[in-house]
């Protein structure tokens, strides 16, 4: 009878011990989470400072106080590029400076016409690119990223911070100042054929300021 | 028998005393924690009111928590939480070439009259005029009086730091990497303070 009595009271234990137990494991994860929020350190995110306001880029993005923004990169320079050499067989009877100056209005226009995006597809950009350099170590992409004053600097971080993410830290960038009628004003825009690092061939859009 | 199960519920309640001691104790720890931190986050906001830092995946820690290592430029509303105020900036340094926290450096910063405030329509106003601000004029003069100091070389190491409310517009920003790079490779980068974005 006593053997009994103690056997059944030893299961009872078990159980109520077992609550207990889950409570406190409760307790336990929920001061650890909290504890792990309220930790938040700050951290440094690096941009080089600007070396001129005049540079060569493979991607240049120009953001806008519409919250648009224009997104040049070799598609848009293998489309000046087609378009210079269009001109340059139509108006070949020009002077070389009248040219120029021709070939320039006409590039600007079409730059300005195809390459303005809204706000909303700057992630989808941006991650394109990532990917694109996440795929190749070899290559690297510079990109200049120019705003205009009174942007919050905040969205100029959001960019950075994605470029600064490349697996293979192969996208250089450089930010600078400026607006969309520093490039609607530029008074030259060339197709420049350069080499990259590896030999490989190039095609770079210069747009002097 | 009716006997048996008064002593039954009897040896129940020991155990249970015990496991509700021990929830008790980790309520009262728990709860000492939590008041202890609010009372040092009061304090650290008296001292140096924060600021709302942008979130970002940043590559490195900053390596102890809050310490001044180099220059760097804080940049705030005047009143704490109206983005509709004017932007204070206050420069922060080491005290000594050594070490310190950053709200000994707001301490200092203030003692020294190391701070500024940007006119309401610096935005409208033309490149000369806005360089021509006590702000601006206390940015540059700061960046060069410590590149004088600590920079004496080109290094990766010499950097600025910027620790500016997410909402701070970009002329200021842009104002200050200007500035540093007028000492061309002296100073090759800034750095700026974030947030990490996933815990926040």
């Amino acid at each position: 009878m006593a053997f009994r009595t103690q056997k059944d009271d030893f299961r009872k234990v078990q159980l109520v011990s077992l609550i207990d137990m889950i409570f406190i494991l409760l307790v336990f994860f929920m001061v650890t989470v909290t504890v792990v929020r309220l930790t938040i350190k700050e951290q440094k995110l690096p941009v080089p400072t600007p070396v001129s306001e005049r540079g060569r880029a493979q991607i240049v993005i120009q953001l806008l106080n519409n919250g648009e923004f224009l997104w040049l990169d070799d598609r848009a320079t293998t489309l000046i590029s087609k378009v210079m050499d269009t001109i340059e067989k139509r108006f070949s009877y020009l002077s070389p400076s009248e040219l120029n100056q021709k070939k320039t209005k006409e590039a600007l226009r079409i730059l300005l016409k195809k390459n303005i995006f809204p706000g909303d597809q700057m992630e989808e950009k941006l991650n394109q690119l990532l990917k694109k350099a996440n795929s190749d170590p070899s290559s690297n992409y510079f990109v200049l990223l120019r705003s205009p004053d009174e942007i919050p600097y905040y969205k100029i971080i959001n960019i950075i911070q994605k470029f600064n993410s490349a697996k293979y830290q192969n996208i250089l960038y450089g930010c600078v100042g400026g607006t969309l009628n520093d490039i609607k004003n530029s008074k030259n825009v060339k197709v420049v054929i350069e080499r990259d690092r590896n030999g490989r061939r190039r095609e770079n859009l210069q747009i002097d300021f | 028998m009716a006997f048996n199960k008064q002593n039954e519920l009897h040896d129940l309640e020991f155990p249970s005393l015990i496991d509700v001691i021990f929830l008790l104790l980790i309520f009262f720890l728990v709860t000492m924690q939590f008041s202890m931190e609010t009372k040092t986050a009061r304090q650290a906001a008296t001292k140096s009111p924060d600021v709302q830092l942008p979130h970002a995946e940043g590559s490195e820690d900053v390596a102890m928590d809050d310490i001044i290592s180099t220059l760097l430029f804080q940049i705030q509303y005047k009143d704490k939480n109206n983005p509709n105020s004017p932007r204070m900036v206050y420069v922060l340094e080491p005290f000594n070439g050594d070490s310190i926290s950053r709200s000994e450096a707001f301490i200092i910063s203030k003692r020294d009259s190391l701070f500024a405030e940007f006119p309401q329509n610096f935005l409208k106003m033309k490149d000369q005029t806005f360089k021509n601000t006590n702000a601006c004029q206390l940015i540059s003069n700061a960046i060069y009086q410590y590149k004088e100091e600590h920079f004496h070389r080109p290094s990766i190491e010499n950097t600025v730091e910027i620790r500016a409310e997410e909402n701070v517009e970009f002329k200021i920003i842009n104002y200050i990497l200007q500035e540093c790079s007028t000492y061309k490779d002296t100073i090759p980068r800034v750095i700026f303070r974030t947030l990490a974005k996933t815990t926040g």
